[in-house]
């Protein structure tokens, strides 16, 4: 660390807990400074800004305020259009007050949404917010996929290749942006139309499991039941197809529904890239 | 005049933007390097990745961050630079950059490049974070000159004599935004020439050119419009009294088609100085 004076360092911090605190208000400049003069060791912002020729010192520390909440706003509403569109209206101030209780604390913007769906769903006020909070916990997990580190995919060829009598004792490791979501609305089509620009009629709440991960560059995903969430779940786990099997069965699967269901599923998943390649990184 | 850290003149590049990557992998233009925001290439292994990995194939790649966070008081992350660093060696670029600027305090992060007041005790206390950065990425920072919209009563210099003192005690590069000069001398009631005057040109590796918005009383550094030409005589200036320097265009709002970036990069060319 530095070997600066601490009072120096201590002034420097001061005076930058200042500055923040007053751009990064909600209520605008005016509210901000008055949050901040805790920080200004009772000096006015005359006594901290100076004014240029044209712009008072006021202005010109706005220009900072006016920005904060701008950029952060407008990265979210491009993270999360379709939460964004049921928001409407209300999206800006929305997305505005959640940055107030989770400013950024990241280098990168990618993790800015990452509380979105949690702050949502506890709205105190907001309409529709088990939906919102859903469909924020759907956005973000596309940012996480797309993000993901990647890992050679199982092809359908190495997958036909397995001898059905290994199928049991078999582990077939998920690629590293695999999740399930645990949904109360079925938000998925909806978030796709409302990307694509289509219009869509909001999902009714009802439980919904969706996998996510992504198949080489692109993020995708898939309703499930019950019985393929416990054998992918389990896979997922670390579980051979026999033990996933058995978890699925335990957990209350219809034996027929797997076994009809079994050969399609995983084809499926295979040509989807859902499964990494056994030297894979995954 | 030759830098003094023997970096190459890397001729004219563009910021790399997705916006370009279906053009840019398509046609494969005629650039000579890319410039790329460092934190948008840190923990992603998608898509971002896959595109970095083509384009530094056929052109440098020169990393930027905007995060660096070296003018806060908060603890340098070490992590960040750890990751920083690996990704400089992962795609072998020449040199890599910050601004001389603080982004947050606290842990939280505003996204946006703050300007510090420019005194002897902040000078001092830079000077040692900037050997610190330089330690673990093992190789010189190169520091920008940001955009500033406002000036304080703590300033004692000049920002060009703070960023020139600053270099020179850390034995650091500079990135001379000419764009920047032109935003915060007009912001902050300075003479442009003056300002470039005082920069020890033989620090500075790269030079950044673009658009910005003028709001009559202040300007605001936006990089979505093209270049004017009070700012192509700034760059000249540069090319006139240092000779070439490798040169890059940022436009990273309203971004237009990769051909329109293209040919505004072109016009770099006209002031460059026979070799």
């Amino acid at each position: 660390m530095p070997r600066i004076p601490a009072a120096q360092v201590s002034a420097l911090t001061a005076f930058q807990r200042w500055m923040l605190t007053a751009v990064s208000h909600p209520d605008g400049l005016d509210a901000g400074l008055e949050a901040a003069r805790v920080h200004a060791g009772g000096k006015r912002l005359e006594e901290l800004v100076h004014p240029s020729a044209r712009v008072p010192a006021h202005r010109r520390l706005e220009i900072y305020a006016d920005m904060y909440f701008r950029r952060l706003v407008d990265i979210l509403l491009e993270d999360f259009p379709a939460t964004a569109h049921v928001l409407g209206d209300a999206a800006n101030s929305t997305f505005r007050d959640y940055l107030v209780a989770h400013p950024s604390t990241s280098r990168r913007l990618a993790p800015l949404g990452q509380h979105l769906g949690e702050w949502l769903a506890n709205h105190p006020t907001l309409e529709r917010r088990g939906v919102l909070a859903d469909l924020a916990a759907f956005e973000y997990a596309w940012e996480v996929a797309f993000d993901g580190q990647p890992a050679a995919p199982l092809s359908p060829e190495m997958f036909a290749a397995i001898p059905l009598e290994a199928w049991s004792e078999l582990r077939l490791p998920v690629v590293p942006t695999f999740r399930v979501l645990s949904l109360g609305h079925s938000v998925h089509e909806y978030v796709l139309d409302v990307r694509a620009g289509r219009e869509s009629q909001l999902p009714e709440a009802g439980e919904a499991q969706v996998a996510m991960w992504r198949d080489g560059y692109f993020v995708t995903w898939e309703a499930l039941g019950d019985e393929a969430r416990w054998v992918l779940e389990a896979l997922a786990a670390g579980a051979t197809i026999g033990e996933a099997l058995d978890r699925a069965l335990d957990a209350g699967a219809d034996f027929d529904l797997l076994a009809g269901s079994l050969q399609g599923w995983f084809e499926r998943w295979t040509s989807s890239g859902l499964f990494a390649a056994p030297d894979s990184p995954a | 005049m030759p830098n003094r850290f023997g970096f190459p003149d890397l001729g004219f590049g563009l910021g790399l933007r997705p916006e370009h990557y279906d053009h840019l992998t398509r046609y494969w233009p005629r650039v000579d390097w890319f410039e790329v925001i460092s934190e948008n290439f840190l923990d992603t292994g998608g898509r971002p990745q896959y595109f970095l990995d083509l384009v530094r194939e056929r052109y440098p790649i020169v990393l930027h961050g905007v995060s660096l966070n070296i003018g806060s008081t908060d603890p340098l992350d070490m992590v960040y630079l750890r990751k920083l660093k690996a990704l400089a060696d992962r795609i072998g670029t020449p040199w890599m950059g910050d601004h001389v600027c603080w982004t947050g305090v606290g842990g939280v992060n505003g996204h946006d490049l703050y300007p510090i007041p420019y005194n002897d005790e902040t000078l001092a206390y830079l000077v040692e974070r900037v050997r610190a950065v330089q330690e673990v990425l093992e190789r010189p920072l190169v520091l920008e000159n940001p955009s500033t919209y406002a000036t304080f009563a703590a300033s004692t210099m000049h920002e060009a004599d703070f960023i020139c003192r600053l270099a020179e005690s850390a034995d650091a590069a500079l990135l001379l935004d000419v764009n920047n000069v032109h935003v915060s001398c007009k912001n902050h009631d300075l003479d442009p020439l003056d300002y470039l005057s005082r920069i020890p040109l033989d620090r500075v590796v790269q030079v950044h050119v673009a658009g910005h918005s003028d709001y009559g009383d202040y300007c605001i550094d936006t990089h979505d419009h093209v270049v004017i030409d009070p700012v192509w005589a700034l760059y000249a200036e540069v090319q006139r009294r240092a000779g070439p320097i490798a040169t890059l265009l940022e436009w990273d709002g309203k971004i237009p088609e990769l051909p329109v970036a293209l040919a505004e990069l072109a016009k770099c060319r006209a002031y460059r100085p026979p070799r």
